[in-house]
């Protein structure tokens, strides 16, 4: 209520400014010519005080005075032609209108289509002195985060809010408590796990230096356990070393009970790495692309373009692959880049020259997919 | 409620910007002096309107109120009080509520100083502001509104740019808003006298001020700026011909120009035509300057956030603005009666030539910040029009207008006598020799440029004190009648040649920083030392320390000058936990008006560290030199005299001819 009582004194003091003007001018004032001519009295009394303070020599200042003196005498004529005539009360009603009026519905109706009335200032401090009932989980999150500023050595707060950070995806901050966790409390392995998954999740997936170490550190404490085991194998994966990792997480799989939840992503893991040593796919398949479909737009378009250049750089070095021609020729069509097909079936003209069956076989391809020539 | 309050407020404004751009307007083509008076109090009530929406915003920030999104987006509650308030205008959208502000404040202050402005004149004015103050209200609230609420609020905001978290936002951009926007009241007054087709010495007298205070924060803005950029981006560049610092430079350019015109305009009345037109140009190459940093057309770190629909709108405002007055210009400027006559060797041909050179040099400036942007639009090419290009044009045609400066004061008005003026610069020639050759001998001849740059230097200097000299007469009456004349003299007097030799002191730090500076980059562990001009640098160990909002990592280095300990350096990199930023804070320390200059790049695991050390002697003038011409400004500005020249009698008796 309050608030719209302050708007409305607002929109009214607002009125009242254009409308005492209007109303408490007279018609006839000094006139404009009037005015300007005061400027270059002025300025001839500006002379007389050079004059006095020696700055300028009597013949100058003779020169400047005719001067101002003609300017003067040319304002004045321009007076008498500067007549002022009666008015109508015709625009102050029409001003006045659009003051007490116009402007104040103006003003709110914008402000409707575009303020949102009613809603209350938040101010930080004051959403933090709120009963705890009374708040949202962003607003404890921050007094947690508050109280452990001021006393970073309460493991209890850090214990609360590490797995909240977890499961809010902010790993850098999860990380942190944990290590604060163990700083505290002394190493075990439940907590260098946790430390470990959190650096490994906060650094999009790969082992660094410091997880590594958590996890080394973990399975100092317990090798039985399966977190730190899967994870060290993973590092090696990731370091190059397939087939140390997969004997790893062959025996992590050997020791596990056959139902254990984690089974299905180990598997995984596994299956990627041992299909790491199978030859890479040339160039995009129709599976491939398809496959793509399935991915956002941008990452589809970056995939299918990484594809097409890493086959169209294979082909400088292994120029007499027609298969590879005609796989490259058909991606530029598929890509809506006919221009690119065009040059790349140049290029395998020439690099082909003599092999007509080879040839044949690029032309046919070529034919399939719509380059015409 | 303060925040909605702070909006109702804003909109307000808009509401009665855009009566104060109709009623007077009307009064003034009607000559209905009721309406004429509605101007004076609406540009004051709007400015209190605008002040109480950015007083809201600036709550909002201070309180850390994140139901207000450009809080959020802007502000972090860890953040110290003073950057908090700061922060306010560290992004787009409360940056053109300043902007606003200042155009408010400018519109509020033409009302409440201007008792002696003809009233049509004045309503005409503030109609114009008014125009301007309704685009840009409409723009803020229509794409750039900054109270734009939350509901539920976030808990904490993403923090300000680190790199803005410095002092330098406190000043740099209200300084160089105060000089934009400046230049509205000349483009305003332009526009009114081209609207009413009457120009005269009351005209000038009246766009002198206003032109010469914002020329000055212009001046300082900019410097204060280029100081930011040296200090805070650690590369120990000053001015990189970046397009957004250009953007700024231009309209000082044109600024110039008008200043010197106005000052021939009020006390000849001649360059009228010159005046308007420069007036018209000023504020044109302002608006530019806003659309090309507001609009994300350039990317920089004045670029807060780019968005597509307000580049559109700035885009219009800006061909509403320029286009129409330029066409008013073309259309009305015959209408406008030439002024007094003069020689080709007067004072007032002198301020052509310098008009002339001014009005060149903002368009190389022009042509090269626009040229890489147009040949984008048009071919997809992205080039980079840097330093090289204004290196080669600007400067070659920067310095002949250099060389001419002392002349012009030491000329007459109307009819001059080149030969007397350059006999009164016999001493500033002999400065300039006796300089260059100083350096050469201290220096070596390897660059005979820099040689020509530091006499350049000197002959500003010693040339725009010869004219003061000159007019006490010095050494050509007796010692105590100078005295008595130098008591005599106007501060207007002092304030010419101050800024005339605050240009020499900034020509003198930019030679000698530019050609006689050194740089080393090397790798240095704790305990390592280097010499630097002549003193031996000390990098002690590293530190770890916690600020308000980040963590830095401090290298401390100890500065021995023949053994002693003399100063303490600590440049550190700083990481922003918010946004996960680093920054590199260098270290500077002062020797006369030398800087020694430490930036860190990568510290390794094993405690080494790349470190940059500049050592960029008489670096300080640059800056200096800006704030001597800014006090030369204040000076000129406190006179409130009016100006008149006294031209110079005919030797024959023949009456001058006529006006």
């Amino acid at each position: 209520m309050i608030f719209w009582v302050i708007m409305a004194v607002l929109a009214a003091s607002v009125s009242l400014s254009v409308l005492m003007p209007l109303y408490r001018t007279r018609q006839v004032e000094r006139r404009l010519a009037e005015q300007e001519m005061s400027v270059y009295r002025d300025q001839l009394g500006e002379i007389d005080r050079d004059v006095d303070r020696g700055l300028i020599a009597g013949s100058e200042a003779e020169a400047a005075r005719n001067e101002i003196a003609r300017r003067l005498i040319k304002a004045d004529q321009a007076k008498s032609t500067d007549a002022v005539g009666l008015r109508s009360e015709r625009p102050r009603q029409v001003a006045a209108v659009l003051a007490v009026v116009g402007l104040p519905v103006a003003a709110v109706g914008l402000y409707l289509l575009v303020g949102s009335p009613g809603l209350p200032d938040a101010p930080l401090a004051a959403r933090l002195a709120a009963q705890p009932e009374q708040q949202d989980t962003a607003a404890l999150i921050a007094r947690v985060e508050n109280h452990l500023a001021a006393n970073p050595d309460d493991a209890e707060g850090w214990r609360i809010i590490a797995p909240v950070y977890v499961r809010m995806g902010r790993h850098d901050e999860a990380a942190t408590a944990y290590r604060h966790l163990v700083r505290l409390l002394g190493s075990n392995a439940e907590r260098e796990t946790a430390l470990g998954e959190a650096l490994v999740r906060a650094s999009g997936g790969s082992l660094t230096a410091e997880a590594k170490e958590a996890f080394d550190r973990a399975a100092a404490l317990d090798p039985q356990m399966v977190g730190p085991r899967f994870y060290l194998a993973l590092g090696l994966g990731q370091s190059g070393d397939t087939e140390g990792a997969v004997t790893a997480l062959q025996s992590l799989i050997d020791d596990s009970p056959p139902n254990a939840p984690w089974l299905v992503s180990v598997r995984e893991v596994m299956a990627r790495l041992e299909s790491v040593d199978a030859p890479p796919q040339p160039g995009p398949t129709a599976d491939d692309i398809e496959a793509a479909g399935e991915m956002a737009a941008d990452d589809r378009a970056a995939m299918i373009e990484g594809m097409v250049a890493q086959l169209a750089s294979r082909l400088e070095s292994e120029p007499d692959d027609a298969e590879g021609w005609a796989r490259l020729v058909r991606s530029y069509m598929v890509l809506g880049r006919p221009d690119d097909a065009r040059a790349a079936l140049d290029q395998a003209r020439s690099a082909l020259d003599g092999d007509e069956d080879k040839l044949a076989m690029v032309e046919a391809e070529a034919q399939a997919s719509g380059l015409s020539e | 409620m303060i925040a909605e309050l702070g909006h109702f407020a804003l909109i307000l404004a808009l509401v009665l910007a855009v009566v104060q751009s109709v009623l007077p307007f009307w009064g003034a083509m009607t000559d209905d002096r009721r309406l004429i008076a509605v101007a004076g109090p609406a540009a004051v009530t709007q400015f209190l309107l605008v002040g109480l929406s950015f007083a809201a915003l600036v709550h909002a920030y201070i309180v850390s109120d994140f139901s207000v999104l450009n809080v959020v987006e802007n502000s972090h509650s860890q953040k110290p009080l003073l950057y908090k308030i700061t922060g306010t205008w560290g992004n787009h959208e409360g940056s053109m509520l300043l902007w606003v502000l200042i155009l408010a404040l400018f519109g509020a202050m033409v009302a409440a100083f201007g008792r002696n402005l003809p009233d049509r004149l004045k309503a005409l004015v503030l109609a114009v502001q008014a125009w301007i103050a309704s685009a840009f209200l409409l723009f803020v609230l229509l794409t750039s509104n900054p109270f734009i609420r939350l509901n539920p609020a976030p808990i904490e905001g993403n923090d300000l740019n680190p790199v803005l978290q410095d002092i330098g936002l406190a000043v740099h951009p209200p300084l160089l808003y105060l000089g934009y926007v400046g230049c509205s009241i000349a483009f305003a007054f332009a526009i009114a006298a081209l609207i009413d087709g009457r120009i005269d010495a009351a005209w000038a007298r009246w766009v002198r001020p206003w032109t010469l205070a914002a020329w000055m924060f212009l001046t300082l803005g900019i410097a204060m700026g280029s100081y930011w950029a040296y200090y805070e981006l650690g590369w120990g560049g000053f001015w990189f011909w970046d397009p957004v610092e250009n953007a700024s430079l231009m309209p000082w350019l044109a600024a110039t120009a008008l200043l010197h015109s106005a000052i021939v305009m009020e006390k000849r009345e001649a360059l009228k035509i010159w005046t308007v037109l420069l007036a018209i140009l000023a504020f044109s190459l302002s608006l530019l300057g806003t659309f090309l940093v507001r609009s994300g057309v350039l990317t920089s770190v004045h670029t807060f956030a780019s968005d597509p629909t307000r580049g559109v709108f700035i885009l219009a405002i800006l061909c509403v603005f320029i286009g129409g007055g330029l066409s008013l210009f073309a259309f009305r400027a015959t209408r406008l009666a030439p002024g007094g006559v003069f020689a080709p060797i007067s004072r007032e041909g002198a301020l052509i030539l310098n008009n002339l050179f001014l009005t060149v040099l903002a368009a190389v400036v022009l042509t090269g910040t626009l040229y890489p942007l147009v040949l984008e639009a048009l071919t997809g090419a992205r080039i980079s029009v840097g330093a090289p290009f204004f290196n080669l044009i600007f400067i070659p045609l920067a310095v002949p207008l250099l060389i001419i400066v002392p002349f012009g004061p030491m000329l007459a008005w109307k009819r001059g006598d080149l030969r007397a003026a350059s006999e009164r610069l016999f001493a500033a020639f002999g400065a300039a020799i006796l300089a260059a050759a100083v350096s050469a001998w201290l220096a070596g001849m390897d660059d005979v440029l820099a040689l020509f740059g530091v006499a350049l230097a000197f002959w500003l200097i010693v040339g725009a004190l010869s004219e003061l000299a000159f007019r006490v007469k010095l050494g050509r009456a007796p010692v105590a009648e100078s005295f008595r004349r130098l008591a005599g003299m106007p501060r207007s007097a002092f304030g010419t040649t101050l800024a005339h030799a605050g240009v020499g002191v900034t020509v003198l730090g930019l030679v000698a920083a530019t050609t006689w500076a050194s740089e080393d980059i090397l790798t240095m562990k704790a305990g390592d030392t280097v010499e630097v001009a002549s003193r031996t640098l000390k990098l002690d160990g590293f530190q770890q320390r916690a600020g308000p909002n980040y963590a830095e990592t401090v290298a401390r280095f100890t500065v021995y000058d023949g053994g002693a300990a003399v100063a303490v350096m600590e440049p550190s990199k700083r990481n922003f936990a918010a946004r996960q930023t680093m920054t590199t804070e260098a270290a500077i320390t002062t020797f006369g008006l030398s800087q020694l200059y430490i930036s860190l790049g990568d510290i390794t695991p094993e405690s080494a560290v790349t470190v940059r050390v500049f050592w960029k002697p008489l670096v300080t003038l640059i800056w200096l030199g800006a704030v001597v011409m800014a006090i030369g400004g204040i000076l000129s500005l406190s006179d409130r005299r009016l100006r008149v020249g006294a031209p110079k009698p005919a030797r024959r008796t023949v009456a001058a001819p006529a006006e």
